[in-house]
């Protein structure tokens, strides 16, 4: 009976960590003293053992209850959510198998992502008629085979991501591990992400749906109010004592007859860091971007200057956008309408190297340069030449990369730009705070 | 530290702090395995009381460090009075004062124990109250961690001092800034909401004696309808509450009525933005609706 509890706990950890939570071994220590405190009969009193040591903030809170009741629920509970979960699997995988056959080219299958057959799978009928259609018209015309299938494996690759957003709802998630019950759990917490059951703050901003968009907004409302709150105090005279000002103390002590009663101290001015904000705006790239702008600048009172820059195959400004005054939607909006560059590829040679020849005057050796991107770049030699010369220019570069901890070693591109600057992961709302509070020593 | 639930619970209670079966059974954790407790809520809350009803229910004196940005070793931990030492030293050029040694300088004498040493020197346990730890930086955590670890302080001039008995640590915070990792894996972690409506009842009986069926439970219900509204940015306090409702009491109000909320407004809303949020969004009149069980309206925002 012991081991079947100490296995379940251990299984919940492991839960918990893939919905975002931060759990360490000592904690679980934590967990397993306290559960032996109480009795484990006590639902109330289990929850709450594995409650106090287990989750340390507010926002960890929702994940975990919603967690704890759907994994500690009734067998005949868990049992269906797999059956459900199983099903589900199983019409993907058909679907994604019916898309091998129905998108064909001239009798080659069109080489799409396992993802992308996965949107395909999705779509309604009537959208998937649209696609065949499309191919079917194409498949009349030009006879030069090969560069028109690729042509059209582009274009289709293009309405399905256009569509992704539409459909992602829908997915099922897994955690891949072998455990199909904490799968079929797993997959159940995520869905109901979507549906704002809890805070979008551990949710990977590349999958916060139009729905949960809303509840972003507000949660970085939020975030920024407070944020701006405890920073502004920074600024004020601190009764920190940092350097004995000996100077101050000598001429202090004259009038006491050369004693020394008070000592005085000086502390470095904390003045409000200079920013330059890069954003990947290429496909992959677009929501991030769109959220770390919209932080930025809801904490832009307590920031110095700050320059704004999207880039994918070239650079382009768009401070002087949000200047106007308008609401961030509608600026964020005509961005994307008149901006060449939105949704594009990723070239940061180009981009860097456009950003030292037209824009030099903005940036100098007291800016903290921004970068959110995930590193994947054309022409990866000329990106990393130019990366070197920015280094020199700026007082510090911070890169908030969305692409997962665990994908960064065989990723060359990071290990290149790791040479120059400070990269952490970035790729919820919670990260975006934390890193920015900590890299811009906020 | 040996209790019992059971034994939390009626101190709880004879304390007068009426908390829901999650508090009871993390602080009887906490208790129980000697970790520090971390408390994290908005303002108002009880964070601290709960703090201070744990003293009396053990009948431990209270020793508290309120936190503030700039906190540094000297205030929290012990400080030489240099003035002191100064003077001894001027008095001792004096050729007919004894002779004075360096160590008679660095005696108990001249020791400014502040809490944490005084927590640490104490003969009986205590409770060590570690108040708004989040207005502190990480620079002072890190210090924290050395000395909630192993409850013991070098101080150069003297060796190491252990702690005769280990205090019992509550640290509270308002979560204007995320804590480090280091400190929240060292405590029992605990998040005190705001009370529901039943509970806020049950604390305005509690703590009013003599207050009237219809006004106490209007005023939870007006209350929770005033704290569900996001954008006000600070929200009434339990404490706040129970002014209202005394000031309520002074003007012979047995019940909520729109002039009489309008007028008594400030009593619960400290901040000229969030009353003015109130007027446009909310209004006495909804607020008195509400409480009256007329509307069944929650407020969902702008």
């Amino acid at each position: 009976m012991q081991n079947l509890l100490e296995n379940n706990l251990i299984r919940f950890v492991h839960l918990l960590r893939r919905m975002g939570l931060n759990v360490g071994t000592g904690e679980v220590i934590d967990a397993f003293n306290a559960i032996e405190l109480i009795s484990p009969a006590d639902k109330e009193a289990f929850k709450a053992a594995l409650s106090s040591t287990l989750v340390k903030s507010k926002n960890e809170r929702a994940i975990f209850n919603h967690s704890f009741n759907l994994f500690f629920s009734l067998p005949q509970v868990r049992k269906n959510l797999k059956k459900e979960w199983q099903k589900k699997k199983q019409l993907e995988q058909d679907g994604m198998e019916r898309a091998e056959t129905e998108l064909c080219f001239q009798g080659e299958s069109l080489n799409l992502s396992a993802e992308q057959k996965k949107v395909y799978s999705y779509l309604s009928a009537e959208q998937k008629q649209r696609v065949q259609n499309y191919i079917k018209k194409a498949e009349q015309g030009e006879k030069d085979q090969h560069n028109h299938k690729s042509l059209l494996e582009t274009i289709v690759k293009s309405a399905l991501s256009y569509y992704h957003r539409q459909v992602e709802d829908e997915f099922i998630h897994t955690l891949n591990t072998d455990d199909e019950e904490l799968d079929s759990i797993a997959g159940a917490i995520e869905s109901s992400r979507g549906a704002g059951q809890f805070s979008v703050m551990y949710e990977d901003m590349q999958k916060i749906t139009e729905s949960g968009l809303p509840q972003a907004k507000e949660v970085i409302r939020l975030m920024t109010r407070s944020l701006v709150k405890t920073i502004s105090r920074r600024y004020h005279k601190s009764k920190r004592k940092r350097r004995l000002d000996l100077r101050r103390v000598i001429r202090g002590s004259i009038g006491c007859g050369g004693t020394f009663f008070k000592l005085k101290f000086k502390e470095k001015r904390v003045s409000k860091p200079r920013l330059l904000l890069l954003c990947d705006v290429s496909g992959s790239m677009v929501r991030y971007s769109e959220f770390v702008i919209e932080f930025i600048y809801g904490i832009n009172s307590v920031l110095g200057r700050i320059e704004t820059f999207i880039f994918a195959d070239n650079l382009e400004q768009i401070s002087h956008c949000f200047q106007s005054g308008l609401d961030f939607n509608v600026i964020m909006t005509d961005i994307i309408n008149i901006s060449q560059e939105w949704g594009g590829g990723t070239s940061l040679a180009q981009s860097l190297q456009t950003l030292r020849e037209n824009y030099g005057d903005t940036y100098n050796s007291k800016t903290i340069a921004l970068i959110v991107s995930d590193t994947c770049t054309t022409n990866l030699p000329q990106a990393e030449a130019e990366m070197k010369k920015f280094s020199r220019c700026v007082r510090d570069i911070i890169w908030l990369n969305p692409m997962p901890r665990e994908k960064w070693e065989k990723a060359i591109s990071v290990e290149v730009f790791l040479r120059y600057v400070r990269m952490f992961s970035c790729n919820t709302l919670a990260d975006l705070e934390r890193v920015v509070r900590k890299g811009l020593r906020l | 530290m040996q209790v019992k639930l059971t034994e939390i619970h009626k101190g709880l209670e004879q304390q007068g702090y009426i908390a829901a079966r999650e508090v009871e059974l993390t602080v009887y954790l906490a208790l129980s395995m000697g970790k520090p407790l971390l408390i994290e809520g908005e303002p108002g809350v009880g964070k601290t009381e709960l703090a201070k009803v744990i003293s009396g229910m053990f009948d431990a004196p209270l020793i508290r460090l309120q936190c503030y940005e700039g906190l540094d070793e000297a205030k929290a931990l012990y400080e030489w009075n240099y003035q002191r030492q100064l003077l001894m030293i001027e008095m001792g050029r004096d050729s007919c004062s004894k002779h004075i040694e360096e160590s008679d300088l660095f005696s108990m004498d001249y020791l400014l124990a502040r809490p944490l040493l005084k927590a640490i020197q104490a003969e009986e346990r205590t409770v060590l109250l570690i108040d708004e730890v989040d207005k502190t930086d990480q620079e002072f955590e890190a210090f924290l961690f050395e000395v909630l670890s192993d409850f013991t302080i070098s101080i150069p001039e003297f060796g190491t001092i252990y702690a005769r008995q280990v205090p019992i640590v509550i640290l509270t915070s308002n979560n204007e800034r995320e804590l480090s990792d280091g400190l929240k894996r060292r405590c029992i972690y605990l998040y005190l909401e705001f009370p529901d409506v039943e509970r806020e009842i049950e604390i305005i009986k509690a703590k009013i004696p003599g207050v009237g069926e219809k006004l106490s439970s209007q005023a939870a219900k007006a209350v929770a309808y005033i704290r569900a509204n996001k954008d006000i940015q600070k929200k009434p306090s339990i404490g706040e509450t129970l002014d209202w409702i005394k000031a309520l009491m002074t003007m012979d109000a047995d019940r909520l009525e729109t002039g009489i909320v309008s007028d008594t407004l400030n009593i619960l809303l400290k901040n000229r933005r969030d009353q003015q949020i109130f007027n446009e969004q909310q209004g006495a009149e909804s607020v008195v609706e509400i409480s009256k069980g007329k509307s069944n309206a929650k407020f969902t925002g702008k």
